[in-house]
């Protein structure tokens, strides 16, 4: 029988926290992420359902405490029309930090040409690089007009879901191919901080949630033959050049596969090579590809209907 | 500032949700008490983006004599002529000073025997002139300011640009598409209208 993993978030001091990674890997639960900041630590870990309890009762001992996170193990891009001044730090920062703290990892994203109505084009590599993602939330601006009429040649080509937030308060069927469409953000040029904008945060977040659970749906139909955070851990076990590296998330875990921070045409060759204890490798049960962010390597997981056996 | 809700546009909710963004820019740069009146036209259809405001004015000019003492100098044996003797009280717009003084003297005739002091060798008839001259205007440096905080309300896109500044008057008409008469026309009614019929145009 397949497990049901529950995404937290464990937030405490340093002090034992290696307690927590122990138990999490024991009960057969993944650990996503370590962030170590100071004295204090924050852990994105997808435990047994059956034994979050355990994890919970480890965690009050230490002081810590556990939070639901629903878009762990999710990467998202947050796309603006351009990197200027009129569309960033607000909100493009503040949605991305808020999506964060709900556990996904997000990535900006500038357009170069997105700005404008007539003239607010996409490019080839730009598309590419945000189907790599697992959705992708675009931020435009006040005008029902633009929104409805003009925006959507940006990302009416992609594969992935698109979340959309505007201005105008609109329905998300009035919003032509958006999966979901978040009124009321819009142009803002002040950190989002007031009550009814974390409020307006919050709901975006849930419906992020809602709209990546459908997609998850969408791929149960038709299941990967292992699940993303179990190559995840074999990568970390085998190929230990993941250890070194800095970025805060070395091995970033997607709904249908995983990116490594490590150059594709040095590592390539190892990483198709990970063996997995049934007798399978990586290379035999997904497709590994150059990522179009600099030049890490992009592992996307096969179906089962192609592979024909799951692991 | 007393018309800043005065944003105009056929969308009413993109029209008050822009209200709020120029207030935001205003404040961020420190311009939130520059203007007096400011009215923001926005039609994304056509698409054109029309500002019009007026400076506050009661902004001085900063005059030499405001920020040193201009007299004559002359030789303590032999009482001959020297120049113009400028002794500063503040040093804050020396810099402003000199570049004016260069420009039309030449360096040449510029002598600087210590920090406060500057002698000048022309004619004593240029004395008053001299005590009256603008080293600085502020508010030309406020219109560089404001048209940078329009640069910034103005939608990214529309890189089609004009502006017409004169006396207390700023007018900013931004577009995608190459700037129409009727544009301007409505340019000129707005300002008519918050700047009264002495307003510039156009």
């Amino acid at each position: 029988m397949q497990q049901v993993f529950e995404p937290v978030m464990y937030e405490g001091g340093v002090y034992k926290h290696s307690l927590i990674l122990e138990i999490v890997e024991d009960l057969g639960g993944y650990i996503i992420q370590i962030n170590v900041m100071q004295s204090d630590v924050v852990i994105l870990m997808l435990v047994p359902l059956d034994d979050l309890e355990l994890v919970e009762a480890l965690a009050k001992k230490l002081l810590g405490k556990i939070t639901h996170a629903p878009l762990t193990g999710t990467e998202i891009a947050i796309v603006a029309p351009t990197v200027a001044y009129h569309h960033l730090p607000h909100p493009a920062c503040d949605i991305a930090e808020y999506l964060r703290r709900k556990g996904s990892k997000t990535n900006i994203i500038g357009l170069s040409r997105g700005i404008g109505r007539r003239i607010a084009q996409i490019n080839a590599h730009e598309r590419k690089l945000i189907n790599e993602h697992d959705a992708a939330l675009f931020i435009f601006g006040n005008f029902e007009d633009c929104i409805k009429n003009q925006k959507p040649k940006l990302y009416k080509d992609l594969d992935i879901p698109v979340i959309i937030t505007g201005g105008p308060n609109l329905e998300t069927y009035e919003v032509p191919y958006a999966s979901e469409y978040i009124g009321n953000i819009g142009r803002i040029s002040h950190r989002m901080r007031r009550g009814h904008e974390l409020e307006l945060l919050e709901t975006l977040a849930d419906r992020v949630g809602a709209c990546l659970n459908r997609y998850r749906m969408e791929l149960a139909k038709d299941p990967l033959s292992v699940a993303p955070p179990r190559v995840m851990k074999e990568i970390r076990e085998q190929v230990p050049e993941v250890l070194d590296i800095l970025s805060p998330m070395p091995i970033t875990p997607q709904l249908n596969g995983v990116r490594v921070k490590l150059p594709y045409k040095e590592f390539h060759k190892p990483i198709e090579e990970v063996q997995f204890e049934e007798g399978t490798t990586l290379k035999e049960i997904a497709k590994i590809e150059k990522s179009e962010i600099r030049d890490y390597i992009l592992v996307k997981i096969l179906p089962i209907s192609e592979t024909g056996f799951r692991i | 500032m007393k018309e800043i809700k005065m944003v105009e546009s056929p969308d009413k909710s993109g029209a008050e949700k822009y209200e709020e963004v120029i207030k935001d820019i205003l404040a961020d740069l420190g311009l939130h008490r520059a203007l007096d009146h400011i009215k923001v036209y926005v039609d994304p259809k056509e698409p054109v983006f029309i500002t019009a405001g007026t400076i506050r004015s009661g902004l001085p000019l900063i005059k030499l004599k405001d920020f040193a003492k201009v007299t004559l100098e002359f030789d303590k044996v032999t009482y001959k002529y020297h120049g113009i003797k400028i002794e500063f009280t503040s040093e804050e717009y020396v810099a402003d000073l000199l570049k004016i003084l260069w420009s039309k003297f030449g360096k040449e005739k510029i002598d600087q025997p210590d920090r406060r002091t500057l002698l000048i060798k022309i004619k004593e008839s240029e004395e008053n002139w001299l005590k009256e001259l603008i080293v600085k205007d502020p508010r030309e440096e406020l219109k560089v300011k404001i048209i940078d905080a329009l640069m910034r309300i103005t939608p990214e896109g529309f890189r089609v640009r004009d502006h017409y500044t004169k006396g207390s008057n700023i007018l900013f008409i931004a577009s995608e598409d190459p700037i129409k008469q009727e544009w301007i026309n409505k340019a000129n009614a707005i300002i008519k209208e918050i700047g009264g019929k002495n307003a510039a145009s156009f």
